[in-house]
């Protein structure tokens, strides 16, 4: 306080507002060009029309600047200034709006990518997470669902921790961001910044450790109002491939026969075919319910062929299911916003509603969103910005779950043989007498259905209720108070509240709550976050150089509110209310929360506007640590404009150059909220309070901190290209480490500092400018990125007080010198021609030197193993015991090599034209789906199989992959081994896109400024090692029979601006 | 006057952002940490058979082998995988075949499947949670004086013994050979992971802890 009353004695300066349109030599408006108040830090951008407003110190210089144009320098008289810019080049001359300040794209120190609003927008997308694949290089998007309305996962760099959070921090309008992304129209965004660097990213201190994402959403203009409409209208489709799975019940009969017969052999049968015949159907084969011919079991099939008699006829033909699992959705669209203002407000407003419905049944999204932001100037030292954004959202997700009621579950894997439709002894369907239409076969009145008996997911996704309703605002308000010459008062307070209204109704006569007459479900969850900033920012200019400096105070509160409860026997059989309903369950509630208050400075400091440093330190604490609540973090950043110096003017290749390091140690503190606590679970033991320990707490967990190095160079080659390299290395300790501890001590982990990994990497983003001429124009950007990740120190090991040697982690094992994500899983040795049988490497030692291998010398693990042992004399052979196979390290991760994109970008008088394709190699998935697929089925026809199970041994010689069918008479035949490791390389065609825009004095005369017509289409196409096999949909590669494959989307729409 | 004002928003502005000195404390409630149960001990000293019960709670907690899957609810499913294994109960029909590993003889053989970690994880959880009244009473040499801690010392001392008991029936292959190491044994609920014990000292630790709880 005692400071502030200092300060106001150096009031008394003056500014002044300064209005004008930026346009090109042809006076086309330029949206986005910066307009800066030279030697300074204070800058603004154009909007959609050119126009700007800067306020400026009395008798400044403006300095004017857009890519691939000529800067221009204007000392400012009067109070309007309209330039117009000519063509040529010059640095990346943006504004980087980091959150806490503006900064211009020359003098930025740190990693920093803008993506452009049309890049977002232009996407058939609901939320901003989607629309980011392949626009970043180093960025990685995982779209893990087809769900509409799902939020991408995003990763920047790597993967930063073991068991930490690794997704960035994102902050909305200045202000971290924890609601849901989805809540905000892609369309309301003005800008999104990839910041990767410490130097971007260490003013966020304790969050900016895995990157962070800045998305600014638009503001309105003093000059003009402007009113646009948007409406798109297409469909959502399932395009990506599907695994090629048996969809003849005739073929898989056979292989289930084939099945019988082999077993019977193995079992020393003396007549194996009357024994698979036998049992075909019965009590050690299918139940004969599901028998769809008009043959029994004993004369259905040939012996020799194994495939169906000719003859045989169908007693009715089962459903394919996917034809009633997947529907025709259509996509709507519908924006419409308005800004404009005066000189001292301006406001934009818009509404927008989508309508984006799943091709899964029961599946889709709807939205409707508000969003008003407005800025005000009451007084010459005073400004406000208010942003406020609501959006009301209803969500049906039905055949979703991770269990039997899975619908992408159960239309690949339920063998062919069985109907969707209940039938009667006759064959015929049987009507619904509650609900209409047919019965569906729920397997529950005494028939035995191998494969997810008791259920029908599709059934389920019809007649239940899966349905959250969203509420979602975010606010920010800020006020700026312009203390004295250079320092102003910076106040900003953001939230976002979110509640979710989730109804989940499980009919009474058929559903798996048959048994208790129906079900319902509801929860109420209800987030809230609460950030508020409070900073001194001071700006000084010196002759040649100038300082600014900023420190601030801010702290976030987060919490959640759930309450839960449900209620059985219902009245109405869809019924949403318990006042439908007669037994109650227990009800639950519970409040979670965090909290972080942090101190942190700033200070930039440039030189002849070519030399430029900036120094950011930072003290976060948290509430998720018990005793060391406290960390310390801090960056330091250089640049240099090469270019700005007279011996670059020398060489005619370059035209603009830049270089930029930086160096910072940031922190990560995203574990569980209450990791440093023992936990009780507390539950009712006949109306008596019990206690039963549920996980071990550790009081000394503290921050992760990462050590990050960057360097950098921007610059490009005549006006045919630019570029931009990054060398990163981030060197991650204390890392938040989930410890398996063995399960005998009474719990199975602990959460600890331990260990320390680095990921390095080389980033490339350079765009060509193939054509440039005035009716066509051509570029071509590709982005790449390789990223190694190692593991430098792992964590102690308490039973032995040294490094853990390695921490096997399900398909991946960790140890020193490899990276998380190497598999380490038992080594397939392909098939056994002689019998057929799957067969893995063993590694042993030969205890009793008879040079073979015999059970009991195997070695389980074989790089701890060598390690303790390391005399051991270690041979290698093969096994047809699963549980005998050695697991090792596979020499082969999930990371990939390199990753990015390249697209496209066309324009031919008013066509434009835009193809983004993205790109992995390198890296391996483990196809669980297809491994699935692949396994060996069990006698009562439990599983699907995949089309390439012909190629399986049938007999003594044949040599192939594919073990025989012995209705798993050999254990683990398709267990975790690398037979089903896949290499991960893919290609996909993420976006494509086809506009003409007309610009007429028709059109102007009926009051149309400009009309944009437009076809996009995301999700077109997918190439990769299998058919089915989708790399994308998770970060390790792997693949989940659950998945909803992401939808592919075509619309056709059009942009009106008024 | 201008200033004033300013220094009128300023003070405003300033008050609202000041944080309380327990601004970054926070515990839980969905599940109760050790502190808080402490704290409410003083207010409800009946609490103190709260953890008695956990020992309770556990065997018929569904993931209580740290598995979570349908064949994980505690003591029961035990029961049946040994009833299963032992031929005292057939499985009539394989639906899902939840329980077929245990009846084709798999989970015998294979001992990375998940049936084995799940018994093994089960009764070492109940073992913790009789260690954990035991070291709240004061260790294993404790001797109880009023009726309630001689109870709850007693009924600890009996599951543990109940856990080993288990154990040393499902994971010993041969129950004749004492001097053979077997199991870890933990009295206590701070040690990290120790080497196996032979069976001879398993039966010792069962015996002295079923004669004490007995006393």
């Amino acid at each position: 306080m005692t400071l502030s009353l200092m300060l106001f004695a150096f009031s008394g300066w003056s500014q002044k507002t300064v209005t004008g349109v930026i346009t090109d030599e042809s006076g086309l408006p330029l949206p986005g060009a910066s307009v800066i108040e030279k030697g300074t830090s204070n800058g603004v951008t154009t909007d959609f029309d050119g126009n700007y407003t800067i306020k400026i110190a009395e008798g400044a210089i403006l300095s004017i600047s857009f890519i691939g144009y000529q800067d221009v320098d204007v000392t400012v008289l009067g109070d309007v200034l309209n330039i117009s810019l000519e063509p040529g080049v010059a640095l990346e001359e943006v504004i980087v709006t980091t959150g806490y300040s503006s900064i211009r794209g020359k003098s930025f120190t740190g990693s920093a990518k803008i993506v452009g609003s049309e890049n977002i927008s232009s996407k058939n997308v609901t939320n901003i997470t989607q629309a980011l694949a392949g626009e970043v290089a180093g960025v990685q998007v995982v779209n893990g669902s087809g769900q509409p309305g799902t939020n991408s996962t995003i990763s920047i760099r790597g993967t930063g921790s073991v068991n930490g959070n690794t997704s960035p921090l994102i902050v909305l309008d200045g202000v971290p961001f924890s609601g849901s992304l989805n809540s905000i129209n892609p369309q309301d965004i003005e800008s999104t910044v990839a910041l990767k660097d410490a130097s971007a990213t260490a003013i966020y201190g304790s969050r900016g450790a895995n990157g962070v994402i800045v998305i600014n959403t638009r503001k309105g203009s003093a000059q003009k109002s402007r009113m646009s409409i948007q409406v798109r209208s297409g469909s959502n489709m399932d395009l990506l491939p599907r695994y090629d799975y048996i969809q003849s019940p005739e073929e898989y009969i056979g292989y289930l026969w084939e099945g019988q017969y082999n077993k019977a052999v193995l079992g020393g049968s003396a007549d194996p075919t009357a024994d698979a015949n036998a049992n075909l159907y019965g009590n050690n084969g299918i139940d004969p319910n599901y028998n769809i011919w008009n043959e029994n079991g004993a004369s259905l099939i040939d012996p020799v062929t194994r495939k169906t008699l000719p003859g045989v006829t169908r007693r009715y033909n089962p459903e394919n299911w996917s034809d009633y699992a997947f529907q025709d959705a259509q996509r709507q669209e519908v924006n419409l916003n308005i800004s404009g203002g005066s000189d001292t407000t301006t406001y934009y407003t818009s509404l927008g509603f989508v309508d984006d419905v799943g091709y899964s049944i029961n599946s889709d999204f709807k939205r409707y969103s508000a969003r008003l932001n407005l800025s005000n100037r009451p007084k010459e030292w005073l400004s406000t910005n208010t942003r406020l954004g609501y959006s009301y959202q209803e969500t049906n997700n039905g055949g979703q779950s991770s269990d039997s009621g899975s619908v992408f579950w159960v239309t690949t894997n339920v063998p062919s043989i069985y109907p969707l439709f209940m039938r009667d002894s006759d064959g015929n369907k049987i009507d619904d007498p509650y609900y209409g239409g047919y019965r569906y076969d729920y397997a529950d009145e005494g028939q035995a259905r191998g494969f997810a008996p008791l259920t029908n997911a599709i059934g389920d996704a019809n007649l239940g209720v899966r349905e959250t309703i969203g509420h979602n605002f975010n606010g920010n308000f800020e006020i700026n108070l312009d203390l004295a010459e250079g320092l102003t008062f910076e106040n900003r307070f953001g939230l976002q509240y979110t509640l979710n209204n989730r109804d989940y109704v499980n009919e009474p006569f058929y559903s798996s709550s048959k048994g208790q007459g129906g079900y319902v479900f509801k929860s109420k969850d209800q987030y809230f976050n609460f950030t508020l900033f409070n900073g001194l920012k001071y700006i000084k200019n010196f002759d040649d150089s100038n300082l600014e400096i900023l420190v601030a105070h801010e702290s976030t509160r987060w919490e959640r509110n759930y309450m839960s409860s449900s209620m059985y026997k219902l009245v109405e059989p869809m019924g949403r209310e318990f006042s439908n309903a007669v037994i109650s369950n227990p009800p639950t509630s519970y409040t979670e929360d965090y909290a972080l208050e942090s101190y942190f400075g700033r200070a930039a400091y440039s030189i002849s506007d070519k030399y430029f440093v900036d120094f950011t330190v930072r003290r976060d604490g948290t509430s998720r640590f018990v005793n060391n609540k406290w960390g310390t973090f801090g960056s330091v950043g250089l640049s240099w404009a090469i270019s700005d110096e007279d011996f670059f003017q020398s060489q005619n290749i370059f035209s603009t150059m830049k270089v930029r390091t930086s160096y910072g140690v940031l922190g990560e503190q995203r574990v569980g909220y209450y990791t440093g606590y023992n936990l009780f679970d507390v539950s009712n033991l006949n109306d008596n309070i019990s206690l039963a320990f549920a996980s071990k707490g550790n009081p000394d967990l503290t921050w992760e901190k990462s050590n990050q190095f960057g360097i950098g160079l921007d610059f490009s080659v005549g006006s045919f290209a630019q570029a931009s390299i990054d060398y990163f290395n981030k060197d991650v300790e204390d890392l938040l480490f989930s410890r398996r501890v063995g399960p005998s001590v009474g719990y199975a982990s602990i959460q600890v500092n331990d260990g320390a990994l680095v990921n390095k990497g080389i980033e490339l983003d350079v765009n060509f400018h193939v054509i440039d001429t005035d009716d066509f124009k051509l570029d071509i950007r590709v982005l790449a990125a390789s990223i190694q990740n190692e593991l430098t120190q792992m964590p102690l090991d308490p039973a032995t007080g040294e490094e853990k040697l390695l921490n096997v982690d399900g398909y991946f094992a960790q140890a020193k010198g490899r990276s998380l994500y190497d598999f380490y899983i038992r080594e397939s040795a392909g098939v056994n021609p002689d019998n057929g049988a799957a067969m893995w490497n063993v590694s042993y030692v030969d205890a009793d030197n008879n040079g073979a291998f015999d059970s009991g010398e195997e070695i389980l693990s074989l790089y701890d193993h060598k390690i303790l042992n390391p005399d051991d004399v270690i041979l290698t052979s093969t096994t047809e015991v699963y549980t005998e196979a050695t697991k090792k390290f596979n020499d082969k991760s999930s990371y990939p090599d390199l990753a990015g994109s390249f697209s496209l970008n066309a324009e031919y008088k008013g066509f434009d034209f835009t193809a983004l394709f993205l790109y992995s190699l390198g890296g391996y998935g483990y196809d669980s789906a297809y491994a699935n697929l692949m396994r060996n089925v069990r006698q009562n026809a439990d599983y699907n199989l995949h089309t390439d199970i012909s190629g399986r041994w049938q007999q003594a010689g044949d040599v192939t992959d594919v073990p025989r069918l012995d209705l798993n008479t050999q254990i683990n035949q398709g267990s975790t081994s690398t037979r089903f490791l896949t290499s991960s390389d893919y290609l996909s065609l993420s976006s494509l896109r086809v506009g003409y825009s007309i610009n007429d004095s028709a059109l102007e005369e009926i009051g149309v400024s400009s009309l944009r017509l437009f076809f996009t289409g995301d999700n077109l196409m997918m190439l990769s090692k299998r058919k089915g096999y989708n790399p994308t949909t998770a970060a390790s590669g792997n693949t989940s029979w659950y998945n909803y494959n992401p939808l592919s989307t075509v619309t056709f729409g059009a942009n009106i601006n008024f | 006057m201008k200033n004033t004002i300013k220094i009128t928003i300023l003070f405003i502005l300033i008050t609202i952002g000041g944080c309380e000195k327990e601004f970054l404390i926070t515990f839980p409630t969905d599940q109760i940490s050790g502190e808080q149960i402490t704290a409410a001990s003083q207010l409800n000293p009946n609490l103190q058979s709260a953890n008695v019960a956990g020992i309770y709670a556990t065997m018929y907690d569904s993931n209580a082998g740290g598995v979570d899957n349908h064949e994980d609810f505690g003591q029961k499913s035990t029961d049946i995988k040994l009833d299963l294994l032992s031929g005292d109960m057939a499985l009539a029909r394989k639906g899902y075949s939840r329980w077929a590993a245990i009846t084709e003889f798999q989970t015998t053989e294979d001992f990375t499947h998940f049936h084995n970690y799940a018994n093994w994880r089960y009764y070492y959880k109940i073992i913790f949670a009789a260690n954990i009244v035991i070291d709240g009473l004061g260790g294993n040499d404790f001797v109880p004086e009023t009726d309630d801690a001689k109870s709850f010392f007693g009924q600890a001392l009996a599951a543990r013994a109940y856990g080993y008991l288990y154990l040393s029936q499902m994971y010993v292959n041969d129950p004749s050979n004492l001097s053979k190491e077997v199991l870890p044994i933990y009295t206590d609920t701070k040690s990290p992971n120790v080497a196996k014990s032979t069976l001879s000292d398993v039966y010792t630790l069962i015996e002295s802890d079923l004669t004490k709880a007995i006393n």
